[in-house]
């Protein structure tokens, strides 16, 4: 019988495999390719931690050249999700830091590192902006409130569908903790839901 | 599940949406909902908010796309440059080698006069001549052709970290 789980891990291993021998040799084709794949994904991934856009594209393009000069170091084992967004999220962080000149020690713990909170900025709201459907409205404003952990969880986990373990990966933190950002987010996000339909049940 | 156990059932949706159930936590969750509206609403208000992430559209301006191709291209450009080519490190190879036996030739015959100047047996001298000398120059030498991939090697590691 055909087994399409063990036909679709093959498939992935070997696309996975193709990036890892494109991006030690350097190659153009798959660094093109994986620009135009990525980069509305980066961007998205870059604004749920940031919660601001005008430091967006500046973190993009320092991302593909990281990407580029270390990209030997992605062995094509694994998914390449959660290198690429491992990859985004350290130079953010480093780019918070710099800006906030906060002490690397400080911030070891990112549950507590006031190195996830960007600095407060006066722009309108991205997810304002980017709103395209009435339930994504009403959410706008939470998203830009809720603290970037939460939303970077959020964004991983339903969004980009990573998996607990990727995301743990990506943020270097226990499967546990992904989990509770994960639930303490949606909990943020149903409120908004919860309050319409009780009203709506009510009436 | 008991029907007034309201809060087991919600770390329940909360453990299958995040992370997924087994069947038959799905089961006794499926006969919960069926007798409680508020944990309908729970589950309901849940999955709206996850389905409401995918009405958030970020759109990608395509002068960036251009510019972050460009500045990847010129950048790959630069290291490809960078990178030594195969006969200049062949050529310094030759070069080192060259020194190394120079080096311990000359230094070989500076052996009779030290060990006169010590007052110590001329063996021991080129003994621990070979040990000092000799035998450390020739293994730096032999780590030349192996450092390119020493170098990639430690950035690699670095590059996991960054």
């Amino acid at each position: 019988m055909f087994d399409y789980d063990v036909f679709l891990a093959g498939a992935v291993t070997i696309e996975t495999q193709q990036i890892a021998r494109g991006l030690r040799f350097r190659d153009a084709a798959v660094l093109h390719a994986l620009i135009d794949q990525y980069q509305h994904r980066l961007v998205r991934y870059l604004i749920y931690l940031l919660g601001r856009r005008d430091e967006v594209d500046d973190l993009v393009q320092e991302t593909w050249l990281r990407v580029l000069e270390h990209g030997s170091s992605y062995d094509g084992r694994s998914r390449f999700e959660p290198w690429f967004f491992a990859v985004a999220r350290n130079l953010t962080l480093d780019h918070l830091r710099k800006r906030r000149n906060i002490s690397l020690d400080s911030n070891d713990d990112p549950e507590s590192g006031p190195a996830m909170q960007p600095p407060v900025s006066n722009a309108p709201s991205p997810f304002a902006l980017a709103a395209r459907t009435e339930d994504a409205q009403r959410l706008a404003q939470s998203m830009q409130t809720l603290e970037p952990i939460y939303r970077e969880a959020l964004v991983l986990r339903f969004q980009e569908e990573l998996s607990l373990q990727e995301i743990a990966t990506v943020v270097g933190a226990p499967i546990t903790t992904v989990s509770s950002r994960i639930q303490r987010g949606l909990a943020t996000l149903r409120a908004q839901f919860s309050r319409q339909m009780g009203e709506q049940h009510e009436s | 599940m008991k029907a007034d156990n309201h809060e087991k059932v919600r770390q329940v949706i909360d453990k299958m949406l995040t992370e997924g159930s087994t069947l038959a936590e799905e089961q006794s969750l499926r006969q919960h909902l069926d007798e409680c509206t508020a944990c309908a609403q729970y589950l309901d208000a849940s999955t709206r908010a996850i389905a409401s992430l995918s009405g958030f559209s970020f759109d990608v301006d395509r002068a960036l796309q251009a510019q972050v191709h460009a500045s990847v291209e010129l950048r790959a450009q630069q290291l490809d440059s960078m990178q030594p080519s195969r006969a200049r490190t062949l050529w310094n190879y030759a070069l080192a080698l060259v020194f190394t036996v120079a080096g311990s030739f000359a230094a070989a015959q500076l052996c009779g006069a030290a060990a006169a100047f010590l007052r110590m047996p001329l063996a021991d001298v080129q003994r621990g001549f070979i040990a000092l000398w000799v035998v450390p120059s020739l293994c730096f030498l032999l780590l030349i052709p192996a450092l390119p991939s020493i170098l990639a090697a430690w950035t690699n590691r670095k590059g996991q970290i960054v």
